[in-house]
């Protein structure tokens, strides 16, 4: 269990606020105007400091692996995206500072002008699923029906790899679909290209080819210069 | 439903009024403050959802009992009446 440093500021205005209730529970006093500042205390100002700095500690408990693992249905999706051994797309980019604990939504967020609200919109409508449909099954037995929503959009891993680099360039797939791959016609994330970012979620003949295989061992993936 | 409203105002008890809003207000606190030390996405989402909405009934309530206040409440002027018209001749 960790605490954020400002959620303590959110939980002693709860606290106070919870006092001042319990005072007015148990004494009440009269309602005089000094008993009526003190409820608005508690009742209004320090309550809706709570609200507020929960928000933003709420939001940003939404970026984590802990919030979309939370949901057994991601145990498996979570527990490869952890694993060392796991040469998935998931796998190598969380071993990374910049994904790390955030890999989930740094991949899969929205990174246009309302980007924030459509990936919590998003984030809803996994809800409405979770809630009427993969609820009362096992991991196990939801893995086969659980997929993306939308196909994985490349403008996502355009983010960090911005296809002008040089040594990028330089490999021959990527000249050649270049224009493909900018407009998302062919995904990165593909069986014949880079893997599946989830590879053990496929079925067996969805699995990458041993020429793309043969292509990641080389370290082709390899993010310099991209 | 605005007469019922005024009816309210002018029959309501302000004391079982705060109880019920304090009550509320604790519950939304717990909820509140549940997802600051769980951040998986039931502790997270009620505090986001059922906790403000809540903890804004119970808020509602309060600012419901000032309203009840001022109707009743007897306005007198702080400057009397006599003494007014004596300055103004």
């Amino acid at each position: 269990m960790h605490v954020a440093p400002l959620s303590w500021i959110a939980l002693t205005c709860a606290v106070v606020a919870a006092v001042i209730m319990l005072l007015y529970l148990v004494y009440r006093p009269p309602l005089d105007g000094k008993t009526k500042g003190f409820l608005a205390l508690g009742l209004g100002v320090l309550p809706i400091m709570t609200a507020l700095i929960g928000n933003v500690e709420g939001l940003r408990a939404t970026e984590h692996q802990a919030f979309c693992g939370s949901c057994h249905t991601m145990d498996l999706h979570i527990a490869d995206a952890n694993d060392p051994d796991s040469m998935g797309l998931a796998a190598i980019h969380s071993r990374t500072k910049m994904f790390g604990d955030r890999s989930c939504y740094v991949c899969h967020k929205d990174y246009g002008m309302y980007g924030y609200t459509l990936t919590k919109l998003g984030g809803m409508g996994h809800v409405y699923y979770f809630l009427t449909d993969f609820a009362w099954e096992d991991a196990d037995e939801t893995l086969s029906r659980v997929h993306i929503a939308r196909p994985f959009r490349n403008d996502n891993c355009m983010q960090c790899h911005s296809t002008s680099g040089r040594i990028w360039n330089g490999v021959p797939d990527h000249q050649g679909l270049l224009e493909d791959l900018r407009t998302g016609q062919t995904s990165c994330a593909s069986a014949g290209c880079h893997g599946y970012a989830h590879p053990f979620s496929k079925p067996p003949e969805e699995e990458a080819s041993p020429e793309a295989e043969a292509r990641l061992g080389q370290g082709v993936a390899s993010p310099e210069g991209t | 439903m605005k007469r019922r409203f005024e009816n309210l105002l002018d029959t309501a008890s302000r004391s079982r009024l705060l109880v019920v809003a304090c009550v509320l207000g604790l519950v939304s606190l717990a909820l509140m403050s549940w997802s600051l030390f769980d951040q998986g996405w039931i502790p997270v989402m009620m505090a986001m959802s059922v906790g403000q909405g809540i903890g804004t009934l119970s808020f509602g309530l309060f600012l419901l009992v000032v309203i009840i206040d001022l109707r009743r409440a007897t306005f007198r002027p702080s400057i009397p009446v006599q003494a007014s018209r004596k300055e103004d001749r």
